[in-house]
């Protein structure tokens, strides 16, 4: 090297922005998905605190904290919480269950992180709806995969009686909980219990089956069977606190662990339990730095279409994300439809697959060797949906779409590496299963609000619903039932394919708006990297 | 003449350290003594030698002459400097130091005696002409005497116990009629205090002035005085502010005062520095012979500064025998120099002496500090509370009180309740600047006591960013033990209040717990990042922090923008603005709960806690017992259980001695009394 030369780092691979903030289309576009934040923002607002002011206020006359009040007390001072769901039963009931009058999700407790299940007593006295349910059990599958310690903090009055038959039998109904809840126990995952209001029934064993459980005086009751059932039962007529109050359960009956006069010193005796637990775990990922993104996150709201048909290059939306806009490109030109990529976010590895147009089956492979390369450098991967579907026709079909497809498919079914998905616009049909969608048991999956997933789009529905209709051997369809046929089937795939019908239903962990969206990866990919990385078995297969 | 290579200091805190400053330039070696209460001290790592003296209290350490001299022989010192306070004026303590052939850096011991009792002092002062105040020293004390003599002096009048001192039985008599009334009262405290009723009248200066003069003398017959220095403010009958010179002094009053403190100088053959203390009628300017302190005094900071010596070094070149080498015709006052004392004390409550660990130290820039501590310093109750003195110096007397301010201003200690609140207060009031002091002057201005005033809200805001930003990032103090060790940089750790719906009323709150000497906060801060919305009580600010760094912070609060400058260490933090410095310290926002699980107050029972034989019954039935108080005995399963009363009152006895009873079977109940 002569005297002078400088070694010369490669420039990095810095995604270079290409909007035009001036134009119609992007203007468009961000006042479409400003008009979807603001109804995001304002059916969050109603879960929150939304038409139950008087339970509100009887609740805190009694003494007692909001659900969310709880939470904060709960965790380390000035630290995050990772909500799940927050619009589960959204539409459903009337609304008269927001959030299906539970609250779930991730926060730090004494430095531990560990999974929040938090009945909310202002909503129907925390009782069980069918999405109530769901929603606790999902909150402990997400503690099971991740190896965290479930913190309940329980006011609730049991099922919903109403609905017990979509609550109490089946495999994933109540039932499911207490399994659950014993065998993280038998796992070693904390499971502690802290006891803000009654715990009737089914509802007694949360605290029954935690490892160390915490009951507020004057508040705070567990029985198998109330004041009612026991004068029905056996004639004894008695009051609830004298049945199954605090004091009995902590000097008596040994059903708790520890008497808190107030619930501000149940949550302290929590985390006084919490700080002892001989925890630690490790980060398994090869941290850097983090560094924000090159570009504003907000610009995002003007890139991504408002119309599904119009295209728009999704690179747009990563740099807006990632440290630095700094993505590595894999195979950039090949399988185009398809953008696949290493990147870092919030100092953690991440590799990217996104949809950017219907994929060949050059996407197809392309996206199954990324997944390999993630799973033999144990990247977690992060899919961005925005997807129509696999390629159709004869020349897709005779290319061998259906086998190049499933070996994506395969990819995303085995992978072993953690797996977050964001559906950021369409997830339909074959595309969904292709970009692990929920059916596929990703670690997290959250939406955007203007994300849609059916098995295909409404437009689609009408057209084969009608062919399908007019080609029917049965009947002949007239002009006005085919008519009504395309209204309704109009009408139900657009119902069913909102991304609030979806949030309602837990399809998704929940809805969030694009400008929140590199927090909350960042705390996933900082919550994956904790897991134990699984050995590979194969070498990567060039496909 | 003697030499000097090697110095036991016999004394401790920041005078010790002043010695050893000296020493180090003359290049005397320093021999340190420390008690066990003292071990981490700086003055013990700053000595070339250290050695343990004995047990924390004083009269087994620094007043235990046998072993302060074993020390010397053992470390073959060649001298004693006793600092001040402790032995320095005790002339026993000369006598044996010279005895064992050490030099004793003070005075002979004959002129401790002669000046160590305040009657005799003021005979001899009496003797050489100096004014005394007019009093009556007899020893006649029966009531019509003194109160003949009351009257011959003439009210107002100050009656004392002979042998009092500290302001111990003490008391103005305004008037004829008050006297016999007082008299009998002051002997009673004299009785009390002191152990005899022997009282002494004296007459009552208004608004005294208390100035004393600096003196030299060799063992050559050679005396300076080194001016005057003005110690009016005081509290407590201590000095807290000094100064040099003195303002409001006329040219003849200077001179009259150098005159009488070297001609008390000549009467006793003084050889070593000392101070001669009058107290100046503030109307007649007339001054009086007070006592004269035969030792290096705390303000002796103020003479330096103003005279440019160093007057330990001349201490010790007349303990070692050598000549004053200055003429008084070199001496020349240059500027004006100020100090405060910086006391462990509680101004708020009467000056209390208070202890505690200095948990934040950071001495302000530009000024002279004469201090004995330093971060993690224990304040013990066993000594003085003195722990530092600020001299500042200027020109004139304006600026070397600018120079103070600014400097107590930028004086940072946590941990240990100061008097820096107090004298940044003190020295503001025109009282202090504009017009002559007198010793009455803090219970003057501050009739009822001093009250710290409450620290503003813009602080607490500030106090709460900072309590908030160390728990955010980085710098966050107790590193999470679960999500990733090697990480700091977590968005676990960096997000803050992050949470989902913090668009749809749910920000995230922290509660933020600060105290600050009487006053506590709670506070809730909610969101994260550099746009907070803080409440306390029914108010909500919105705070942008502009800055923050580990030194400073700047807030925009409302439209108004606060810069502060922060020193902080664990829970500790010292807030400096241009309104004033506070100490604050965060509070755990989730105090642990005392492991167990209290008895339910209420309970009135008391039951076998397994199967077994009643051995005892203590109490007899309908018995008044207290609560903890045993009132039966068991014996189960080889050993004995004690049984005590859950509550207080009478008890009635279900069981009888003998009995075999069934575990949770009831034994004694006890019923109100």
């Amino acid at each position: 090297m002569p005297l002078g030369a400088v070694h010369q780092e490669p420039a990095l691979p810095v995604i270079q922005s290409s909007i035009d903030p001036a134009s119609q289309q992007y203007r468009d576009n961000l006042a479409a998905f400003e008009t979807l934040n603001c109804q995001l923002r304002q059916r969050q607002q109603q879960v929150v605190s939304g038409g139950r002011e008087k339970h509100i206020a009887r609740h805190l006359a009694r003494g007692k904290l909001l659900v969310r009040d709880r939470i904060d007390r709960l965790l380390d001072p000035h630290t995050p919480f990772l909500e799940f769901s927050s619009l589960a039963a959204w539409g459903k009931y009337n609304n008269e269950a927001p959030g299906a009058g539970i609250v779930t999700g991730i926060g730090m407790v004494c430095g531990v992180p560990s999974v929040v299940i938090a009945n909310d007593a202002t909503v129907k006295g925390g009782a069980f709806y069918p999405e109530t349910i769901r929603k606790h059990i999902r909150a402990q599958e997400i503690a099971d995969n991740l190896d965290l310690p479930t913190i309940y903090l329980v006011d609730a009055a049991g099922a919903y009686l109403p609905l017990q038959d979509e609550v109490f039998p089946d495999k994933e109904h109540f039932g499911h909980s207490f399994y659950q809840q014993c065998n993280m126990s038998a796992r070693g995952l904390p499971q502690i219990a802290a006891v803000f209001g009654g715990c009737t029934a089914g509802g007694a064993y949360i605290p029954a089956l935690a490892d160390e459980v915490v009951m507020v005086k004057g508040s705070g009751q567990i029985f198998l069977g109330g004041p009612p059932i026991v004068k029905a039962a056996i004639n004894e007529i008695i009051d609830a606190e004298s049945l199954g109050g605090a004091e009995l359960h902590t000097y008596q009956s040994g059903v708790s662990d520890y008497l808190a006069h107030d619930e501000p010193e149940a949550l302290a005796k929590v985390r006084d339990i919490m700080a002892k637990l001989n925890w630690r775990r490790t980060c398994h990922l090869a941290t850097q730095p983090a560094a924000p993104p090159l570009y504003d996150a907000r610009e995002i709201l003007g890139i991504v279409a408002h119309d599904p048909k119009q295209p728009y290059d999704i690179r747009q939306v990563i740099a807006r994300l990632i440290d630095g806009s700094d993505f590595q490109e894999f195979k950039p030109d090949y399988g185009k439809t398809l953008v696949c990529g290493t990147a870092h976010l919030m100092g953690y590895p991440v590799g990217i697959l996104a949809n950017n147009g219907v994929l060949f089956s050059e996407s197809a492979t392309k996206g199954a060797h990324f997944i390999e390369l993630c799973e033999q450098r144990r990247i977690p991967l992060l899919f961005m949906q925005n997807i129509t579907g696999f390629m159709v026709g004869r020349q897709a079909e005779a290319g061998g779409i259906a086998k190049h497809s499933a070996k994506l498919v395969y990819a995303v079914a085995c992978a072993k590496v953690p797996r977050l998905t964001l559906i950021v616009g369409g997830s339909y049909g074959a595309g969904n299963y292709g970009m692990c969608g929920r059916g596929f048991a990703g670690d997290f999956l959250f939406a955007w609000p203007s994300s849609r997933i059916a098995t295909m789009s409404p437009d689609i529905a009408v057209t084969v619903l009608t062919e399908l209709r007019r080609n029917s051997i049965s009947s002949s369809a007239d002009q006005a039932q085919l008519q009504r046929l395309v209204e309704e089937t109009r009408a139900q795939f657009e119902t069913q394919s909102d991304p609030f019908y979806a949030t309602a239903r837990l399809w998704d962990d929940g809805l969030i708006e694009p400008a929140d969206t590199r927090n909350l990866l960042g705390l996933c990919l900082a919550l994956v990297a904790l897991k134990e990385p699984a050995a590979g078995r194969w070498p990567v297969f060039r496909m | 003449m003697n030499t000097m290579r090697r110095l036991l200091i016999a004394n401790r805190g920041e005078i010790a350290c002043r010695i050893m400053r000296s020493c180090r330039r003359l290049g005397i070696e320093t021999v340190a003594v420390f008690s066990a209460a003292d071990r981490n001290q700086p003055f013990v790592a700053m000595a070339d030698r250290a050695c343990l003296l004995g047990p924390a209290p004083a009269a087994e350490s620094y007043l235990h002459i046998q072993r302060l001299l074993d020390i010397g022989r053992q470390q073959q010192v060649d001298a004693v400097h006793p600092g001040y306070g402790f032995l320095a004026e005790n002339s026993l303590f000369a006598r044996r130091c010279v005895e064992a052939g050490f030099t004793f850096v003070g005075p002979p011991a004959r002129c401790m005696e002669q000046m160590g009792s305040k009657d005799r002092a003021r005979a001899i002062a009496e003797q050489a002409g100096l004014p005394v105040v007019p009093g009556y020293h007899g020893s006649a004390q029966d009531d019509q005497c003194l109160l003949t003599e009351a009257q011959r002096l003439g009210f107002p009048l100050l009656l004392k116990a002979a042998n009092g001192g500290g302001g111990k039985g003490m008391r103005p008599v305004y008037s004829a009629a008050e006297f016999l009334p007082a008299l009998a009262l002051v002997r009673q405290e004299a009785v009390a205090a002191f152990g005899a009723a022997g009282v002494v009248i004296e007459k009552l200066l208004r608004r005294p002035r208390h100035i004393e003069v600096q003196i030299a003398g060799d063992q050559h017959g050679n005396r300076l005085h080194l001016f005057e220095r003005e110690c009016s403010v005081q509290r407590r009958y201590q000095k807290l502010i000094e100064e040099c010179p003195a303002a409001y002094l006329t040219d003849t009053q200077r001179q009259q005062l150098y005159r009488d403190a070297l001609r008390l100088a000549v009467a006793i053959d003084y050889q070593s520095l000392g101070t001669m203390e009058f107290i100046l009628d503030q109307e007649t300017g007339q001054h009086y012979f007070l006592e004269m302190n035969t030792r290096l005094q705390v303000e002796h900071t103020v003479t330096e500064q103003v005279t440019g010596l160093d007057l330990i070094e001349l201490q010790l070149r007349i303990a070692m025998g050598e000549p004053l080498d200055i003429r008084q015709s070199d001496l020349q006052l240059q500027g004006w120099a100020m100090e405060a004392r910086i006391n462990a004390e509680d101004a708020g409550n009467n000056f209390m002496p208070c202890i505690g660990t200095i948990e934040l130290y950071r001495e302000p820039c530009g000024v002279r500090v004469d201090s004995g501590v330093a971060r993690g310093s224990a304040v013990t109750p066993w000594y003085d509370s003195m722990l530092a003195k600020v001299v500042a110096s200027g020109a004139d007397r304006g600026q070397a009180l600018a120079a103070l301010r600014r400097a107590l201003g930028e004086y940072a200690i946590g941990g240990v309740t100061t008097n820096l609140p107090f004298l940044r207060d003190f020295l503001a009031r025109p009282a202090f600047s504009t017009t002559p002091l007198h010793t009455g002057l803090i219970d003057e201005q501050f009739p009822s006591g001093w009250q710290a005033a409450e620290p503003p809200l813009s602080a607490v805001i500030g106090a709460a960013v900072w309590r908030i930003q160390s728990l955010e990032g980085p710098a966050r103090p107790s590193p999470s033990p679960s999500i990733e060790p090697s990480q700091s940089q977590s968005p676990w750790r960096t997000l803050g209040n992050w949470r989902l719906l913090h668009r749809a009323g749910w920000p995230g709150s922290t509660r933020v717990l600060l105290s600050s000497g009487e006053w506590n906060w709670e506070l809730q801060v909610e969101g994260s990042g550099p746009s907070l919305g803080v409440s306390y009580r029914e108010t909500r600010q919105q705070v942008e922090i502009q800055s923050f760094t580990d030194q400073a912070v700047s807030l925009m609060i409302g439209d108004q923008v606060f810069a502060f400058q922060l020193l902080s260490e664990g829970a500790h933090l010292v807030l400096t603005g241009s309104a004033g410095s506070w100490p604050f310290r965060a509070v755990p926002g989730y105090p642990a709960v005392a492991a167990g699980n209290q008895a339910p107050s209420a309970e009135t029972t008391v039951t076998a806690p397994m199967p077994g034989l009643i051995s005892a019954l203590p109490v007899a039935a309908g018995d008044a017992v207290r609560k903890g108080q045993v009132v039966a005995v068991m014996e189960a399963m080889k050993l004995v259980h004690s049984l005590v009363a859950p509550s207080s009152g009478l008890a009635k006895l279900l069981v009888a001695v003998g009995d075999t009873v069934t575990g949770g079977q009831l034994l004694v109940e006890i019923e109100p009394a």
